[in-house]
């Protein structure tokens, strides 16, 4: 791999938000890459940072937020340093992104066209409304939609979830962008809509070689549509490697915890799935050692003291844990 | 939007209501303009007359025709009652939309002068405008103006937060939506049908408000009429003539309730489709 096929590479991203209660440290450190043509998911729970790591590098971070550290290669631009004038330019026309509830992320008070047309429009004011809206129309059929012309003209109430979903990722590819951000684009659907959008998604990749950094929960759909993971928690990235090295080989106790609490077809569903113990960390009291210590299987006295570094794994594969440095049993 | 007026117009209460509204107004712009007698015409030989076909709601204890005078009292009182609604409404939503925005302390300081605002009685901040700017020339319809704000601002402002943090301002920033486009796209065009449903109790304020004015004189300068003086002119006459006073009052009540069963109209008419309020 060399340096031109990354398109996004961030690095020791660090943000915070300012609330009543105290500093919310909601990431520490994360770094992360996205391959030209590839997708990369980050998966981690609630509160892990994830998103707001994604609405960061958008400059979309809630008023009280901040980026203290870190930095985000796109294209050769630091977008953690742009001006406000030059990410708004950016987003939708070369970084876009689609959300998590496609219900409500469509303004109820205009019509599929308008909005369509509109989001085309602010970036190429010069096309005119015609072009526009041929333009609007070619890319729902392209996203599968059958009667494009008719869901132009129909306000977003009346139309699915799924619906919904494919019209926010018809608007993210208008202009064109290199880079799409999915915020947990399936979470919010049925199962049965999900697999659409996430064979949608798998198409763009195959076909257009789209990029995409995608964000979940889910470790099921990560292994359906990703080729690398980064695994976070706590605001920290705790292991990152392709979709083979995490399922098969992983190094950190936190990956492998998650990874067995998976319901799998082949035990039969005779085995208990396994849950992991204790509450996700209070992100205003960080601990002074590794974030994941106080549920993790394996911690030992210097888990608790100092935070464990990055170690590289090899062939991209990385992780955050001492265990791995003392180079004892990974797994359990 | 288009589907929003549609269903307000398949709503038979509003639409009654509007056309009620519609035809008092009508009359009171066209009747003068299809009759020879003179709102300010005295003729003591025709005082206090039962309706007859010169005088077709009777006369007055100075022989003057009724009828006329509803419409010039009408001209008065609803053009002060929708003014004041309108400058209130507009001034009001500036600021909603400023403060929603804005947030902080500019936020906190104009909502806390709203309080303070909201504490004073319209009925008070007229007559003190009356005092101030001038008697008998209108000048209380500012003083109901501003009366009329406050609730405009908090309305509008919890509009603007609530839609400026939803998912569709979120996403529609994330597809590289100017501030610009956002709060003139998605926050007016949604927060504007709540100020309407707002306007329609604001004029109905208004035209009490006003009314109780003339009722207590403190209002437009003699002879020319206003519906809630014609109304004070008529008590006298209660017990012989109770048209006097009974129409003035019924045109006053109808007015109100057809500006509320309009508003009733406009809010039912946004949960139809679009979801939101």
């Amino acid at each position: 791999m060399n340096g031109q096929d990354i398109l996004l590479a961030v690095s020791g991203l660090r943000l915070s938000f300012r609330t009543p209660r105290g500093t919310v440290q909601a990431v520490s450190d994360a770094s992360f890459q996205v391959r030209r043509g590839e997708v990369t998911g980050i998966v981690g729970e609630s509160g892990s940072g994830k998103s707001v790591s994604a609405y960061a590098l958008l400059g979309l971070l809630a008023r009280n937020g901040t980026v203290e550290a870190g930095s985000a290669l796109f294209d050769g631009r630091d977008l953690l340093s742009l001006g406000k004038k030059e990410l708004r330019k950016l987003r939708g026309s070369e970084i876009s992104m689609i959300f998590q509830d496609p219900m409500t992320a469509l303004d109820p008070a205009f019509t599929i066209g308008s909005f369509l047309t509109e989001v085309l429009r602010s970036h190429a004011p010069t096309i005119n409304r015609r072009e526009a809206w041929g333009r609007s129309v070619r890319m729902l059929a392209d996203m599968g939609i059958r009667d494009p012309e008719d869901v132009m003209r129909r306000y977003p109430d009346s139309l699915s979830g799924g619906m919904c979903q494919r019209v926010m990722i018809a608007a993210a590819l208008l202009c064109g962008p290199q880079l799409l951000i999915a915020d947990e684009p399936t979470t919010a659907l049925d199962v049965t809509i999900q697999e659409e959008i996430l064979s949608l998604l798998q198409r763009l990749k195959e076909e257009q070689g789209m990029s995409i950094l995608f964000i979940t929960h889910d470790f099921g759909v990560v292994a359906r549509l990703c080729d690398r993971v980064a695994v976070m928690y706590g605001g920290f990235v705790m292991e990152s490697g392709s979709v083979e090295q995490i399922y098969h080989s992983a190094a950190h106790p936190y990956t492998q915890a998650l990874l067995r609490a998976i319901p799998r077809l082949e035990d039969g569903g005779k085995e208990l799935l396994s849950a992991l113990e204790g509450e996700p960390i209070d992100l205003i009291r960080l601990p002074e050692g590794c974030v994941f210590a106080p549920r993790c299987p394996r911690r030992c006295e210097k888990c608790l003291r100092t935070r464990p570094v990055t170690t590289d794994l090899g062939d991209g594969h990385s992780a955050a844990c001492h265990r791995i440095r003392e180079g004892g049993d990974l797994h359990v | 939007m288009k589907r929003k007026s549609r269903a307000f117009f398949r709503n038979p209460v509003a639409v009654t209501a509007l056309a009620i509204l519609v035809v008092i107004i009508l009359f009171c712009i066209l009747y003068p303009f299809f009759t020879t007698i003179d709102y300010r015409e005295m003729n003591f030989e025709d005082r206090l007359q039962t309706p007859s076909l010169k005088h077709p709601l009777g006369t007055d204890n100075f022989g003057r025709d009724l009828m006329i005078r509803m419409a010039w009292g009408g001209r008065v009182t609803l053009s002060v009652a929708f003014f004041s609604g309108l400058i209130a409404a507009v001034i009001g939503t500036v600021i909603g939309i400023l403060c929603g925005y804005a947030g902080g302390s500019t936020d906190s300081v104009i909502m806390r002068l709203m309080d303070v605002l909201s504490s004073v009685p319209g009925l008070l901040l007229a007559i003190v405008f009356e005092y101030m700017l001038g008697m008998g020339r209108g000048n209380f319809l500012y003083g109901i103006a501003i009366a009329g704000i406050p609730p405009f601002a908090k309305l509008v402002r919890a509009a603007v937060l609530e839609i400026s943090g939803s998912a569709y301002v979120e996403a529609s920033r994330a597809l590289g939506a100017s501030p610009l486009h956002v709060i003139r796209e998605h926050v007016v065009r949604n927060a504007l049908p709540l100020a309407a449903v707002q306007a329609t109790t604001a004029v109905a304020d208004a035209l009490t408000t006003c009314t109780i004015l003339g009722y207590i004189s403190i209002s437009i300068k003699p002879p020319m009429p206003e519906w809630g003086m014609l109304f004070d002119n008529g008590k006298n006459q209660l017990r012989i003539l109770p048209h006097l006073s009974l129409i003035p009052a019924a045109a006053i009540i109808l007015c109100i309730v057809c500006l509320n069963l309009m508003g009733n109209g406009i809010r039912d008419s946004l949960s139809i489709g679009g979801g939101d309020a």
